[in-house]
């Protein structure tokens, strides 16, 4: 069997723990700060999603070390809250200078509320920041926004092969 | 003379452009914060950013000119500023390394008319889907 593997990344441990529910219904494993589940796509090919969350007093994850296999980052930031953006910023920067799979950043929007721009912007590429590196908003604990996210990143991903 | 990729912004800072533009803050303040460098690279992503909504926005009736007839003229500029420098110096990429403070003002000036062209993209939108969704309620 194929195995990918994507990292899902969020300060709020909550918001990546509901991604992973959202595309693999349920969560395999989970400790202190990492999670995990895994969707079956058929008897041969697997999505692993690895839930990172990041700790504002301990940020020293070794992501030389759990990032070189990944497919693809997700990274998850309340839109609502400034300190969550302001603590992505250093994984952000670190992903794209020191990794070379795409990833996606993703502005959670809570449940009732609306992103602060139409969708149309958004919907189909996310906001292209750079080759490797888009935006989006979502709502990380629906199913059906947490797989768009994912087939953005899996867009990008045979971008990068159609590129070759 | 640095290629135009050097010019780029850290994608931590594209992304706190992002978040002050969709707040309706001002993008400009930014500014005074940030080296020649990384002037030069806000005034480009907000270039590619405004272009971008632009096209979805307009769709094939987008034009650069749109945006550029809202901004000062360069001689309009260059006469204020009493700079008698032939006028395709007048760049932002050109002077901030000589005139740091002149060319900051001229990529101001550019940059907040940028901010409201994608106001105005966005709010065109934003209209459009409300149509959209009471057309079809």
């Amino acid at each position: 069997m194929k195995i990918g593997e994507v990292a899902v990344i969020s300060q709020n441990g909550q918001q990546k723990d509901d991604f992973i529910r959202s595309i693999c219904r349920k969560i395999d494993l989970k400790n202190e700060r990492i999670s995990f589940g895994k969707f079956d796509a058929n008897d041969q090919l697997a999505l692993h999603l690895y839930g990172l969350s990041i700790d504002d007093q301990d940020n020293d994850l070794s992501w030389d070390l759990i990032s070189r296999k990944m497919l693809g980052y997700i990274v998850i930031f309340d839109w609502e809250n400034q300190i969550s953006l302001e603590s992505i910023k250093p994984v952000v920067d670190n992903l794209s200078y020191n990794m070379r799979a795409p990833f996606i950043i993703i502005a959670n929007i809570k449940e009732g509320k609306k992103p602060p721009i139409p969708s149309s912007f958004f919907k189909n590429k996310g906001i292209v920041l750079s080759t490797d590196f888009r935006f989006t908003f979502g709502q990380v604990n629906k199913p059906e926004s947490a797989r768009k996210s994912l087939r953005l990143l899996v867009d990008m991903l045979l971008e990068r092969v159609n590129n070759f | 003379m640095p290629d135009n990729s050097d010019y780029a912004l850290r994608p931590s800072e594209k992304l706190d452009v992002l978040y002050r533009l969709f707040r309706g803050e001002n993008i400009c303040d930014l500014i005074d914060n940030m080296d020649n460098t990384s002037v030069i690279g806000l005034q480009k992503f907000m270039w590619e950013t405004a272009a971008e909504f632009g096209i979805i926005s307009r769709k094939h009736n987008f034009s650069r000119k749109e945006i550029t007839r809202k901004m000062k003229p360069t001689q309009q500029f260059q006469k204020e500023q009493n700079c008698d420098e032939r006028i395709y110096f007048c760049k932002g990429t050109h002077c901030i390394h000589s005139n740091s403070e002149c060319a900051r003002k001229k990529i101001k000036e550019h940059i907040k008319v940028m901010s409201e062209s994608i106001r105005e993209y966005i709010e065109t939108e934003q209209h459009n889907e409300t149509f959209v969704q009471s057309t079809l309620s």
